[in-house]
C-alpha cells in the first residue's frame, strides 16, 4: 500500500512512518496540512492518515478540499475525542476515524480494512486458483503451501490481486508500490515479478505488452 | 407542617385572612353600635315625651304640655288636683295607659322627696333622684338594668324648683331588633371573609406563579439543564427583572460550565499527542529486535515526550493554583523597571542569536509585587517579541507609570495579530498562530498564565497589534 501520513508532531509522524513501513507499506510524510493536502491531490494514495489539528491548514479543511477531487479513503487521527468532531470529520468524507492515543495494530488493521473496501473485497482472505493470499499475515501459500516472498513482493502481489481481472499499469504499479524517496529504476519491477513467477508459477502473472501486468481471475 | 407554615403563600395567606378579619369585626362593630344607638335616640324621644307630659301634670294651669314651662309655672299644688274628676287626673290617664301597654312607668317626686305620683308600686318605692336644678329642663337619660336582667332605658329631668319627674319603659323590643342584626351581620362578615379569603388565596396563587416558575427552572439548571432559561410573559414587572437577571446568571454559568468543560477537553487534548508519541514509539520498538541507536533513539523521543508532558503539567498546576488562590504570590514593593531590567538582560542571549536588538527605555514604575512571577510577565512577553521580530529588528522595553498605574510595554515590529485572534489571545490552549508547531512552541497557556497573575495583582494586560505593523502588549499594574 502506497500511504500518507500528514501529522505535525514530527516525533509521531516519524514512529508511524516507520511503523507502517516495517509493516511493507511505502509511506510518504507531511508535516502541515497544505503539505498533506498538495501530495494527496497529486499522488493516487491507498490510504491517507490524516491528523486534525495541523498547522496552516486544519484537518477538515484538507479533507473538504480533497474530497472536491479525489475518493482516496482517509483515516483520521486525533487527539479530539470529541462526538461533534468525530461526527463532522465523518461527514466531511473520512472514512475512519482512530482517537489518539491509539494501538499501531489497530492502526494497520483499520488501515487494511480501508484498502479491503476501497477494492470491493470483505475478507481479508482471496484465492486466486492454487494461490491463497492472507492479508492479515501477509502470506501467501500455493496448494497449501507457504511461499516466502520479500516485503515488495507480497505488496506486488497483494496489488495485482486486489485488482485482479484487471490490468494494472507499470505506473500505477509504481505509484502503489515504492514512496516518494525511493528512486524508481524501471527494470526494478520486472526483476520483482520475475522473482514472484520463479515461486508462484509463471503464468501467474501475465504481461500485456506496453499495458501492464495482471492476474487472471 | 408546623402551625405557622413557612412558604410565602400561606403566611400570605394567613396574614390576609387575620387582616380581613379585623376589619370585617371593626366594621360590624361599629354598625352594630350605631344602630343601638339610633334605637336609643328614638326610645328617648319618646321618653322625651312622657317627661314632657309628666311636666305638664305638675304645671300650673293644667293642660297639655307645652314644651318647656316655664319657671313661674311650677309652684305647689292645690290639694284637690288628683281628685279622680279632677282635670289632673284626666291628664295623667294616657300616661297610665301608656304605662300600662308598654310596660313603662314613671314617678313624679316633690322638692321634699316624697313621691307625689307614681305608675306602680315598685316605681313608689324609689328614692328620689338627686338631679340638680335646671333650667332649661335638661334631660338625663339613662339605660339600667331591670330585675329580670333585660336592658330598660330612663330619662329624667328636674324643674328649677326642684320636682323631679321620671319616665321609663323596657328595651325588649330594640334589644330582639339589635341581637337581630347581630346575627345578620356575622352572617355578613363570615361571608365576606370566606370570599375575601378565598379570593386572596387566587391572587397570591397568581402573583406567586412565576417565582414558582422559577424555581422549577432554576431547579432544573441546578441538575445539569443548563440551556433552559426562565420565561417570563411581563418583563416589566419586579419578577420579570428578576427573571431576566437570573437567566443572566444562568448564561455565564453555562459560559463558564462550557469554559470548563472546553479547558479539560484541551489539557486532556495537549497530553495525548505526547502519551500516542510514547506508546507508539514503545511498541514499535518492541516489535523485533533493534540497533542500540535504534533504541537509544527511541528513549531519546520517549523523554522528549515525557519532558513535553512535565511541562504541561507544570503549566496547569501553576494556573490552577493561581486561580485558587492569588496569596500565594511573594508581594513585596517592587519597581518594575528593574524587573524589567533583569529579565531583559536574561533573553538578551536569545536576542542576539537571532539579530535582533533590544531597546530600553525603564522609567522608574513603583508597584506591589511578586518580583518573580512579574518577571514571568516580562519574559514571557520578550520571548513572544523576539520570536516574532523579523532579523534585524528592533524589540523595545519601557517601563513608567501613567494615572496612577505602573506599566511594562513590550513591543514588537513583527508581523502582528490578527484581528479575529484578539479577542482570544488570553484564552487557555488558544494558538493565534497555528504554523507555529506545538513541539517548539508550549501549549498555548503563556499568556494564560500571564492573565492569571496580572489578575491575581490587581492588574491587566493590553493588546495592541494590527497585521504587518507589529504588536504591543502592555501589563497595567496598581502604582504604589
Amino acid at each position: 500500500m502506497r500511504l500518507l501520513i500528514v501529522e505535525d508532531e514530527s516525533d509521531l509522524l516519524r514512529t508511524l512512518a516507520q511503523a507502517l513501513r516495517e509493516e511493507g507499506h511505502a509511506v510518504d510524510e507531511a508535516a502541515d496540512g497544505e503539505e498533506g493536502l498538495f501530495k494527496a491531490l497529486e499522488t493516487d494514495y491507498d490510504a491517507v492518515v490524516l491528523d486534525l489539528m495541523l498547522p496552516v491548514l486544519d484537518g477538515f479543511e484538507v479533507l473538504r478540499r480533497l474530497r472536491e477531487k479525489r475518493r482516496t479513503p482517509v483515516l483520521v487521527l486525533t487527539a479530539r475525542g470529541r462526538v461533534s468532531d468525530k461526527v463532522r470529520g465523518l461527514d466531511l468524507g473520512a472514512d475512519d476515524y482512530l482517537p489518539k492515543p491509539f494501538d499501531l495494530r489497530e492502526l494497520a488493521a483499520r488501515l487494511r480494512a480501508l484498502q479491503r473496501r476501497m477494492a470491493g473485497e470483505t475478507r481479508s482472505e482471496i484465492l486466486l486458483g492454487p494461490v491463497r493470499l492472507d492479508m492479515r499475515s501477509r502470506n501467501v501459500s500455493r496448494d497449501g503451501e507457504l511461499v516466502p516472498l520479500t516485503a515488495r513482493e507480497y505488496a506486488l502481489v497483494e496489488h495485482l490481486a486486489l485488482h485482479h481481472g484487471r490490468v494494472v499499469s507499470r505506473t500505477e504499479l509504481y505509484e502503489h508500490l515504492f514512496d516518494e524517496n525511493e528512486s524508481s529504476l524501471s527494470n526494478l519491477l520486472d526483476v520483482h515479478v520475475s522473482n514472484i513467477r520463479k515461486k508462484l508459477g509463471h503464468d501467474f502473472i501475465t504481461t500485456r505488452r506496453g499495458h501492464g501486468y495482471c492476474i487472471e481471475a | 407542617m408546623t402551625l405557622f407554615p413557612s412558604s410565602i403563600r400561606w403566611r400570605l395567606q394567613l396574614w390576609h385572612g387575620l387582616m380581613l378579619l379585623g376589619v370585617l369585626c371593626g366594621f360590624a362593630y361599629t354598625a352594630q353600635r350605631l344602630q343601638w344607638a339610633q334605637e336609643i335616640r328614638r326610645v328617648d324621644a319618646e321618653l322625651q315625651q312622657r317627661v314632657n307630659e309628666l311636666l305638664g301634670l305638675i304645671s300650673r294651669p293644667p293642660g297639655p304640655p307645652r314644651g318647656e314651662p316655664a319657671l313661674e309655672e311650677f309652684f305647689p299644688l292645690p290639694e284637690d288636683a288628683w281628685n279622680a274628676s279632677g282635670p289632673r287626673a284626666q291628664q295623667e290617664k294616657p300616661l297610665r295607659e301608656w304605662s300600662a301597654s308598654a310596660g313603662g312607668w314613671f314617678v313624679v317626686w316633690e322638692r321634699s322627696g316624697a313621691v307625689l305620683r307614681a305608675s306602680d308600686a315598685a316605681a313608689a318605692g324609689r328614692p328620689r333622684l338627686e338631679l340638680e336644678a335646671g333650667r332649661p329642663l335638661t334631660p338625663h337619660g339613662a339605660t339600667v338594668a331591670l330585675a329580670d336582667g333585660q336592658p330598660g332605658r330612663e330619662l329624667a329631668a328636674a324643674t328649677p324648683r326642684g320636682e323631679i319627674v321620671l319616665a321609663g319603659r323596657p328595651l325588649t323590643a330594640e334589644a330582639a331588633v339589635s341581637r337581630r342584626t347581630a346575627w345578620r351581620l356575622a352572617a355578613l362578615v363570615g361571608g365576606v371573609w370566606l370570599v375575601g379569603v378565598l379570593g386572596g388565596g387566587w391572587l397570591t396563587g397568581r402573583a406567586l406563579r412565576p417565582i414558582r416558575t422559577i424555581s422549577d427552572t432554576a431547579a432544573g439548571i441546578s441538575a445539569g439543564h443548563l440551556d433552559n432559561r426562565i420565561e417570563v410573559e411581563a418583563k416589566e414587572t419586579e419578577l420579570g427583572h428578576l427573571a431576566a437577571v437570573l437567566n443572566a446568571t444562568f448564561a455565564r454559568l453555562r459560559r463558564a460550565f462550557d469554559q470548563q468543560a472546553r479547558f479539560t477537553a484541551d489539557a486532556a487534548h495537549e497530553l495525548r499527542t505526547p502519551v500516542s508519541v510514547m506508546l507508539s514509539q514503545t511498541q514499535l520498538a518492541l516489535q523485533r529486535e533493534r540497533t542500540p541507536e535504534q533504541y537509544r533513539d527511541t528513549l531519546a523521543t520517549c523523554r522528549r515526550a515525557a519532558d513535553r508532558m512535565n511541562g504541561l503539567i507544570e503549566s496547569l498546576l501553576e494556573l490552577a493554583q493561581l486561580d485558587a488562590d492569588a496569596s500565594g504570590l511573594n508581594k513585596q514593593p517592587v519597581n518594575l523597571a528593574d524587573v524589567a531590567g533583569e529579565n531583559a538582560t536574561l533573553v538578551e542571549g536569545l536576542a542576539v542569536e537571532r539579530g535582533i536588538t533590544l531597546a530600553r527605555q525603564l522609567e522608574a514604575a513603583p508597584c506591589v509585587g511578586d518580583a518573580g512571577r512579574l518577571g514571568q510577565i516580562v519574559t514571557n512577553f520578550l520571548g513572544n517579541a523576539i520570536r516574532h521580530a523579523p532579523e534585524g529588528g528592533t524589540v523595545s522595553v519601557a517601563t513608567g507609570v501613567t494615572a496612577e498605574r505602573a506599566w511594562v510595554r513590550v513591543a514588537d515590529p513583527g508581523p502582528g495579530i490578527a484581528e479575529e485572534h484578539l479577542p482570544h489571545l488570553f484564552e487557555r490552549f488558544y494558538r493565534a498562530d497555528p504554523s507555529r508547531q506545538r513541539g517548539s512552541g508550549g501549549a498555548g497557556l503563556g499568556l494564560a498564565i500571564c492573565k492569571a497573575i496580572a489578575e491575581a495583582h490587581g492588574g491587566s494586560i493590553q493588546v495592541e497589534s494590527q497585521p504587518g505593523a507589529g504588536s504591543t502588549f502592555t501589563l497595567f499594574l496598581p502604582a504604589a
